[in-house]
Order: structure tokens, then C-alpha cells, then sequence
């Protein structure tokens, strides 16, 4: 096979591999191509067509779209090479890439660095386990948006919702705009996994209930869906059967949560967190193989597509910076590894070199439950390193400490950073 | 009579606290900005909302996408998104045109936030 030499490959042409591609090359780097498996850049964006984007990153309320098209307009004004309808199938160690496409066949390239940045996709009700026949009529909440926003069909006329994700609620409101019903959500957990804004706008503001608590235990229906049972679950998130009820539905709309698509990063040896289903990076974002780095919902699922282009950029300058050498190689690594504590899940970044990178490293990570008036800290053994008061954290938003490398102190060894939410 | 909002500005979410006199919002806390204490205000006399949703054109199978210009009352929300409906303008449409104008005396504008034809990238 032929081998196209590039600077920088990118998996991924949405919101976290164009930034990845902008920041690299504001950083220089003029060799990038993106691969998109979609015959279009911009990714779960294009079908995003509420708003409430951007106001982070462009201090302006977006849609979806509109923050796409911002990001496309400033990629086509350089000399990105852009690979759309081009699936990557394989990478390697040694950062040889094979994609194919219906136009140009199998291709190989061979990169400096590569930018891993596929997103995540959605769970689905295979994964979910739910019993019952399998009519038309089920499907996750970013299917229907698609049919919806893209395709323009209405997929059903009386809806339960199953998850009450950002997605799901979002979708919510868009059936009732559109003239369907949407009868209720059901929440396994006794609290929403979305972003309290939506459950106001697009949940109570419509008057469609969220039931608690509850989940889908069974599905009717021979062509399509007739109705489905659901049923409240115990502590252990066990449906008790004895309460189980039906409801009259012809659509059942699953937004159950996200898992970052990982294949080719797991298949290329590049080791994987259990918490988050995506690589471990250290705060550079650089995956355990030098010179792969990963960023936005495949390395972990975020809230914000704003926090995805700021964490990207941060990819994009650090593979810039492998490339042009200029990541500090003559102070010998200095490593300590993060740590979940109390009331804390997922941390990311997994290890902070406190000789390479910024001076100013980023930990994101989820509260495990509800929180109100709380205080998020990083600290070594007992020595507290950062902390900041938040009057609320709850698992549905993604919180941010900010820590300075130079306020690390001595540590030890095997010491590591933990972080921690205490009420 | 004191009421808990949150703020739908941005997805930060902020929590409020309202003191309501009648109609007025009076001492409100919990806001990180002050687009907290206008959400407040405004939400306690007449909710607003952005309005966003698909339209189809006349001559083309694919939807495509609108936002009004600015909030608009909630309790019209339903009727504006079914009002949007009865219009199928032809294409090319273009982000950023204005597909219906000041629709049903709101004072809002309906703006396109996709292109039809959808462009190659």
C-alpha cells in the first residue's frame, strides 16, 4: 500500500477534531488531514438544531448549526485536508493510519502525530436488556434527532421517553413542537443525568412528567410499538415487579447515556480508563503511545460542546508542539497520577507531568451524586492543593478545578493526587 | 413569596433564589451573572423563550432549520412552532435569512439556521 506522509492525522471531523485541526494549525502545522466517516464535517452538531451553544466559547447563544458552521467557515479558509465519507479502520503504534472510502478505496498514511476525536455513540436498548418483542417504533434519542433534523420524518405521534439525558429532554420538547404527544420520562436514577436548564425548558415548561425511580420493563407491540411496561426500581436499581404498569405509547425513545467510541484506540494497544470508556492521557491529553493524543466525548462524554473545543485546542497545540519538538525534554519526567476520591468520578486528566505542558492544568471530572453547597479539592495525602466552593454538583454537569503545577509541593512516589467533593 | 428558579441563559444552570412581591422579582441571589437577575425578573412577570425548530421548503424533501430572533413569550411557543407550518418558502435557503417576518405580532423574526441545499462540507 501506498503511504501518505502527514504531519497530523485526526479521527473525526466534528467539533473536536476541527478544533484539534484549527489549534494545530494556528500552531504552525500545515500537513493535517481529518478523516469523517460522514459525508459532512460538524458532526452530532449539524442535527443540534436548538440553542444554547457557543456561550462559553463565542460569548454568543448558538445553535448547533450555527456553532458548526462557524468552525467549517474557519477549516475551509485554510489548507486542512478534509477526507469525508472516509472510515478510519486501523492505526498503529507507529501511527500508520488505513481508512477507506467508496471514492479513493483503501488508503494508508503515515503520521507524526495523530489527534483521536470520534466522539461517542449512543447506548442502546440491546445494551439496556429491555425484554419484549422488537417492533418498529425504538430508538435512541440521537437516531430520532437525526430522522427529525436531517432526514425531516416525525418518528412517532405518543412517545415515553426512557433517560432523561440532555438529548432525551431536548428531544422532548422538539415532539411537542412538532405536534406529538410525549406521555412521560422514566429515570432509573432518583435524578436526571441532563443539564438542570433542560429540565425546566423542554420538561416542565411542557408539563411532561419525569418519573423517577422507573424504568421500561417490557416492550408490546408486532409491527410497531403498542405500549410499554414500566416498573419503579429499589435501591439497587432492581425493578420491583409488583409495580409494574402499562402505558399506551407508539414510540419509545431511548436516552440512556453515552460511551465514547474507542475501537481503533483500543485495538492500537493504547490503554483505556474503566470510568470513562476513554484513553489515559496525561495533561498534555497525550495517550500512553507518544504522540497520540485524544480529546472531546471520546476521551470522556462531556456536557458542553464549548468545553469540547477548549479541551481540543489543547490537543491540537500539544500534537503541534510534539511535532516542532518543543515539548521539554531535557527535565526528566515528573508524574504523579490522579486519583477519584469521595464523591468524585472519572477524573481526567490521569496523570499531570509537572515538567512538560502548561503550568495550569484543567482536572474535569463528575460529582457520583448530588451535591449542595459542597467544596471540590485536589490534595496529596493531606496536603490540600486546590479547592473551590460550589454551591451545587450534580452528576448530570461536569465539574473543573484548576490547579497549579507549582503549588504541588514534594510528594512521594506512589503518592498520588486525589480529588475529592465533600459536602 | 419566595421562589427557586433555574436560570436557562446557559447551561451552567445557575440556581436562583426569589423574593416575589406580586409580580415583582425583589432580591435575587445565586445568579454568577447578570443575565440571572433579568431571567429572574422576566420569568416572574412573562416567561420567555427561544424558539427553535424545523421548517420545510416547497420544493425540497429535506428540512431545514430556524431560531427566532429573540425570545418570545412561552405561552406562545405551541402556536408560533405550528405557525411555522403553514409557510414553505422555496429555496436557496441560506443561514441567517429571515423566513417569516414578525411572526404572529411577537415581534420576532423567524431566522433560517441551516442552508438548503445543504452546502458540500
Amino acid at each position: 500500500m501506498i503511504m501518505t506522509d502527514v504531519d497530523i492525522a485526526i479521527v473525526g471531523g466534528g467539533c473536536a477534531g476541527m478544533s484539534a485541526a484549527l489549534s494545530a494549525y494556528g500552531h504552525g502545522i500545515r500537513n493535517i488531514v481529518i478523516f469523517e466517516r460522514n459525508s459532512y464535517l460538524g458532526g452530532v452538531l449539524k442535527q443540534c438544531i436548538h440553542n444554547g451553544f457557543g456561550i462559553h466559547k463565542f460569548r454568543e447563544d448558538l445553535t448547533g448549526t450555527q456553532y458548526a458552521a462557524k468552525l467549517i467557515d474557519d477549516i475551509v479558509k485554510t489548507d486542512i485536508c478534509i477526507k469525508t465519507d472516509t472510515i478510519v479502520l486501523n492505526i498503529t503504534e507507529e501511527k500508520e493510519i488505513v481508512a477507506v472510502s467508496s471514492k479513493e478505496g483503501i488508503t494508508g498514511y503515515r503520521a507524526k502525530s495523530i489527534i483521536l476525536a470520534m466522539g461517542c455513540r449512543e447506548r442502546s436498548r440491546g445494551e439496556l436488556m429491555i425484554p419484549g418483542s422488537r417492533p418498529a417504533g425504538v430508538l435512541t434519542a440521537g437516531v430520532a434527532q437525526r430522522y427529525m433534523n436531517i432526514e425531516g420524518y416525525l418518528v412517532g405521534k405518543k412517545v415515553f421517553i426512557l433517560g432523561s439525558g440532555d438529548i432525551g429532554l431536548i428531544m422532548a420538547r422538539q415532539f411537542v413542537l412538532e405536534g406529538a404527544e410525549v406521555v412521560a420520562i422514566a429515570e432509573v436514577m432518583p435524578y436526571s443525568g441532563g443539564l438542570a436548564r433542560n429540565i425546566v425548558q423542554c420538561a416542565e415548561d411542557f408539563g411532561i412528567p419525569i418519573y423517577y425511580n422507573t424504568t421500561v420493563t417490557g416492550i408490546v407491540g408486532k409491527k410497531r410499538v403498542e405500549g410499554v411496561f414500566i416498573s419503579d426500581v429499589d435501591e439497587n436499581r432492581k425493578p420491583v415487579l409488583s409495580t409494574e404498569r402499562f402505558v399506551d405509547c407508539d414510540t419509545l425513545m431511548l436516552s440512556v447515556g453515552l460511551i465514547p467510541e474507542n475501537e481503533i484506540a483500543f485495538k492500537a494497544g493504547i490503554k483505556l480508563s474503566e470510568k470513562t470508556g476513554g484513553p489515559i492521557v496525561d495533561d498534555m491529553l497525550q495517550t500512553d503511545i507518544d504522540g497520540i493524543f485524544s480529546c472531546g466525548n471520546c476521551l470522556h462524554v462531556h456536557d458542553l460542546v464549548d468545553f469540547v473545543s477548549i479541551e481540543s485546542e489543547v490537543a491540537g497545540k500539544n500534537s503541534a508542539m510534539y511535532i516542532l519538538d518543543k515539548i521539554k525534554k531535557d527535565k526528566k519526567p515528573l508524574v504523579i497520577e490522579t486519583n477519584d476520591g469521595e464523591g468524585v468520578s472519572g477524573t481526567v486528566p490521569h496523570r499531570i507531568d509537572l515538567n512538560k505542558g502548561e503550568e495550569e492544568v484543567t482536572l474535569m471530572f463528575r460529582p457520583n451524586s448530588k451535591f449542595r453547597s459542597c467544596t471540590a479539592t485536589a490534595r496529596i495525602n493531606d496536603r490540600i492543593i486546590s479547592s473551590k466552593k460550589m454551591p451545587v454538583a450534580v452528576p448530570g454537569e461536569m465539574c473543573e478545578l484548576k490547579i497549579n503545577k507549582n503549588d504541588f509541593g514534594p510528594f512521594e512516589k506512589n503518592d498520588k493526587l486525589t480529588v475529592e467533593i465533600i459536602p | 413569596m419566595e421562589k427557586e428558579l433555574v436560570c436557562i441563559n446557559c447551561p451552567l444552570g445557575c440556581r436562583l433564589k426569589v423574593r416575589v412581591e406580586g409580580e415583582e422579582a425583589k432580591e435575587i441571589t445565586g445568579n454568577l451573572c447578570k443575565r440571572g437577575i433579568e431571567y429572574a425578573k422576566q420569568e416572574s412577570i412573562l416567561p420567555m423563550r427561544v424558539l427553535t425548530a424545523n421548517m420545510k421548503a416547497a420544493d425540497c424533501e429535506r428540512p431545514f432549520s430556524v431560531v427566532s430572533s429573540k425570545p418570545l413569550p412561552k405561552n406562545m411557543l405551541i402556536e408560533c412552532a405550528m405557525e411555522l407550518k403553514k409557510h414553505s418558502p422555496k429555496t436557496p435557503i441560506k443561514m441567517g435569512d429571515v423566513v417569516i417576518e414578525n411572526i404572529l405580532n411577537t415581534g420576532c423574526d423567524i431566522i433560517a439556521t441551516s442552508n438548503l441545499p445543504e452546502e458540500s462540507l
